[in-house]
């Protein structure tokens, strides 16, 4: 969902990318909410981390504490950031119906969008030398 | 110039599964659940309460769910789908789930089948589209990383060599160390009601050297030798250990006692020609009849696999369900239930591991 706002909103002046610590394919919900608000990202793949270790990053942003704590080092002048949003597949599991699986996801996808639009001014300073 | 952006989620899965190297992951094997009017549903309820206490990270369901009543039904009823949803989806993080021939749509050899496979495929898991391969949309197959295993579901009724697209991915996943698991919904191998595969589906399953593999299908239990590739003659160069190194053979497992009605062995019902030739009822290790699942722990040096017997509570007196598959024939008559003369509850059947 990052990448599919980065490339929507921000796409003159961010080259995204996207990778999971273990992935699992596309979620058909956060394709769903995605096309909802006018993003098409049913032709994205779900990469592992690994699969993109060649491209020289400016920023990694983890977007959920796990991949924070299992993130894999980046080397060289590479900034990671933490942004910590809740993972609707997880939060989807207690719904009790598709609708509020659903309302997890929108309420998500907006929360990233409000971070995506914010880029690259909301990111932390970098510490004086 | 453009500033490049790395966003790293885990938001395509739950957070439980991403394992350490030093951590393990609990999986529950199940089969031919007993949802349905033609099934024994006291044991599918017993097998899923005892499931679920295991507090399992993924379920791997074998395939056929449901055992409706009607030849070619128009419709897949809700109230299978809610009890699937209840029972095997909402309880796991991760549910990896294969087709089984009672869930696609009714055809002539066929006609009870539930049609019920355009509902339950969205409760799974989607399979890694990294490893994404140019099979046919249709088929049901794909692949699974988890934690330090790979998971491979292949669809047996279309089948081809899946040579062509899984030995990269399989080899990659060797070279990873990880675990290679295959789950299909009919046997490679199997005594309960024969059918030839050892110079077809066997010889090339074994060719990729999973180091499991599971099906379903049968309505028993049966676990087989570790074997190598059959030779020309149907001989299978087994390894007649429970426990053993990783590269020992391949370790089939058939898995169908989920709550579908029990069904005897071809040679206990005498039928000669789905009777499994000597050198399969040789490579057999243990069998029986009886409700079951099974739990499949993987950790990086070892997996280990037991199999869980679930008696269920006696049928109350007047109670017409039995969970005999044509209860009235005369065959029952000197064939014996695993749970004969046993105490209602859940215990240990069976355990082999293998070992890095």
């Amino acid at each position: 969902m990052a990448e599919g706002w980065a490339q929507q909103l921000k796409g003159d002046v961010i080259e995204p990318h996207s990778a999971g610590t273990d992935p699992h394919g596309m979620n058909e919900r956060a394709i769903k909410v995605m096309a909802e608000a006018g993003v098409d990202i049913s032709k994205h793949t779900s990469k592992h981390v690994d699969d993109v270790m060649y491209v020289h990053f400016d920023y990694v942003v983890t977007v959920c504490g796990h991949a924070d704590e299992t993130c894999p080092v980046f080397p060289g002048k590479t900034k990671v950031i933490h942004v910590g949003f809740d993972d609707p597949p997880k939060l989807a599991q207690a719904a009790a119906t598709e609708e509020e699986a659903l309302s997890h996801y929108r309420r998500v996808r907006d929360e990233i969008k409000a971070f995506v639009t914010g880029l690259p001014d909301n990111l932390e300073p970098e510490p004086a030398a | 110039m453009r500033i490049i952006f790395l966003f790293i989620s885990i938001l395509f899965l739950p957070a439980p599964l991403i394992a350490h190297e030093a951590e393990s992951i609990k999986v529950v094997v199940v089969g031919d659940t007993g949802i349905g009017e033609r099934a024994f549903h006291s044991g599918f309820e017993a097998v899923q309460n005892a499931m679920r206490k295991e507090q399992a990270d993924a379920i791997l369901h074998l395939g056929d769910f449901v055992y409706q009543p009607e030849k070619f039904p128009s419709s897949c009823p809700d109230k299978y789908i809610k009890e699937i949803q209840e029972t095997l989806a909402q309880p796991y993080s991760i549910r990896i789930f294969v087709a089984g021939d009672s869930d696609l749509e009714p055809k002539m050899w066929k006609p009870k089948a539930s049609g019920c496979w355009d509902k339950i495929a969205p409760m799974a898991t989607p399979f890694d589209t990294l490893a994404k391969h140019n099979q046919p949309d249709e088929k049901w197959e794909g692949v699974m990383h988890l934690g330090t295993a790979l998971f491979v579901v292949l669809d047996v009724y279309e089948w081809n060599d899946p040579a062509p697209w899984l030995k990269p991915i399989v080899d990659d996943a060797r070279r990873k160390g990880l675990w290679v698991i295959f789950a299909m919904h009919e046997p490679a191998i199997t005594t309960a009601w024969y059918k030839e595969k050892r110079q077809t589906v066997l010889t090339q399953v074994n060719a990729l050297h999973p180091d499991l593999v599971f099906s379903g299908n049968q309505h028993a239990y049966e676990r087989f030798f570790p074997m190598g590739i059959p030779q020309e003659d149907g001989t299978l160069p087994v390894v007649k250990k429970s426990n053993y190194k990783k590269g020992a053979g391949v370790t089939h497992v058939v898995s169908g006692g989920g709550g579908a009605l029990l069904k005897p062995f071809a040679d206990l019902q005498g039928k000669s020609k789905r009777t499994a030739p000597e050198a399969v009822s040789d490579a057999l290790a243990k069998r029986a009849l009886m409700f079951h699942y099974l739990t499949l722990e993987i950790s990086h040096d070892t997996l280990n696999v037991t199999t869980h017997r679930v008696c269920p509570s006696p049928p109350a007196p007047g109670e017409k369900q039995n969970p005999r598959w044509h209860a009235d024939d005369p065959m029952w008559n000197n064939i014996v239930l695993e749970c004969d003369g046993k105490e209602t509850g859940v215990a240990v059947f069976d355990q082999f591991e293998v070992k890095r």
